[in-house]
């Protein structure tokens, strides 16, 4: 994925958490925020299942 | 001949409309692989095939090096070989072996790179004016015809002649069975171009510098200008940069086996150089030489990278 010039691997970042992300690319000189941004355009976030939309079987 | 037995040996003399002769030559390819049946199927399916074979690295097995549209083509076989009886009757013994050359304008570099196929054997098709594929058939492949080819120019223009940047190719075909009696041919239709066929360069990677697991390597072609090679990154480093997922590269000693992961690559304007960044942990562990596997020149093609073949670097890890 092609961010501010910078080519990440999407596949090799999927594995890694955010935290390894910034500390490992910091040396392109983006900033924390750039990076998290990217490590997210990479790595969507999956939407947590609300509780509420779950349905469950009444007991008898 | 009341009793003949000639009919075991010999075909009928009829001639279908429009049998294909070959025409004046206008494409050689060096194609030492095969075209298997499934892919001579349709003309469609011929063209694709050629085309995929020109864009495979010069490694394999199945490559295609088309060379440059001929400008001029003279006959170079041998006569046949006659005999005689002392009362006169004269006969031939044997044929000769085909050969022409032709002419295709190139430089000095050119014909570097052509002079590495003097006095190889190889198989070659012919592509004509009329827009026929020729070659010949191996079991149910097609294949080129085995030749050995010889590349000469570079001489000094008399001013004379059309000489400056002509370069010339002998073909010596080995066989008159492939190329008589065995010809085989594919008719191109309109929507088919040739020149579709892809010539690659060769683009050498060098390591030039690190930064703790970042290493930067150069792009250029080899060449024969005395200030340098030329460097493809200007023109086409941010497109291979963006093709980071078809590099790879591994590390050890000797020929390096041991996987390195690339976390991100990017082109340096500034340094005209490929900023690859390692693994930072397996880069620290590795010992030994790394070696940077690039994109085949098929991955390059489709991500706009055209004619070009990047070859691999092995080098020591820089301390």
């Amino acid at each position: 994925m092609n961010y501010n010039g910078i080519n990440f691997n999407t596949e090799y970042w999927k594995t890694k958490t955010e935290a390894e992300f910034i500390k490992h690319e910091s040396h392109h000189g983006l900033s924390e925020t750039q990076l998290k941004e990217a490590y997210k355009l990479m790595v969507p976030e999956v939407k947590k299942v609300d509780k509420k939309d779950t349905v469950t079987e009444k007991k008898p | 001949m009341a009793y003949s037995l000639c009919g075991t040996s010999v075909d009928n003399t009829g001639q279908q409309e429009c049998d294909k002769a070959k025409g004046v030559l206008s494409k050689v390819a060096i194609d030492n692989g095969k075209i298997e049946a499934a892919d001579y199927a349709t003309s469609a399916l011929f063209h694709a095939a050629l085309i995929a074979k020109s864009k495979l690295s010069k490694s394999d097995t199945e490559k295609l090096f088309i060379l440059p549209d001929v400008q001029e083509v003279t006959d170079a076989s041998e006569s046949n070989k006659e005999g005689t009886l002392a009362l006169g009757l004269k006969t031939t013994l044997f044929e000769g072996r085909p050969a022409y050359k032709f002419k295709f304008l190139g430089g000095a570099d050119l014909l570097a790179r052509c002079k590495t196929f003097d006095n190889q054997i190889v198989r070659i098709r012919e592509y004509d004016a009329n827009g026929v594929w020729w070659g010949t058939k191996v079991g149910t492949d097609s294949k080129g015809y085995q030749a050995k080819l010889f590349f000469t120019g570079g001489k000094v223009a008399t001013g004379q002649n059309y000489e400056e940047g002509v370069i010339e190719c002998t073909v010596s075909i080995l066989s008159t069975n492939e190329y008589y009696k065995n010809s085989t041919w594919m008719e191109t239709t309109s929507s088919e171009n040739v020149s579709d066929l892809s010539a690659l360069l060769d683009v050498n990677f060098t390591y030039v510098s690190h930064v703790s697991n970042v290493l930067k390597y150069s792009m250029k072609i080899p060449g024969s200008n005395l200030v340098g090679p030329y460097s493809v990154g200007p023109t086409v480093g941010t497109l291979i940069a963006g093709l980071v997922a078809n590099f790879s590269a591994k590390s050890g000693a000797g020929t390096p086996t041991t996987a390195l992961a690339i976390t991100s690559m990017a082109y340096d304007a500034t340094n005209d150089l490929l900023a690859v960044t390692y693994d930072s942990s397996a880069y620290t562990s590795a010992t030994g030489n790394i070696k940077l596997i690039p994109p085949t020149p098929t991955q390059l093609d489709a991500g706009d990278v055209t004619n070009t073949e990047l070859l691999s670097v092995t080098h020591s890890k820089p301390a």
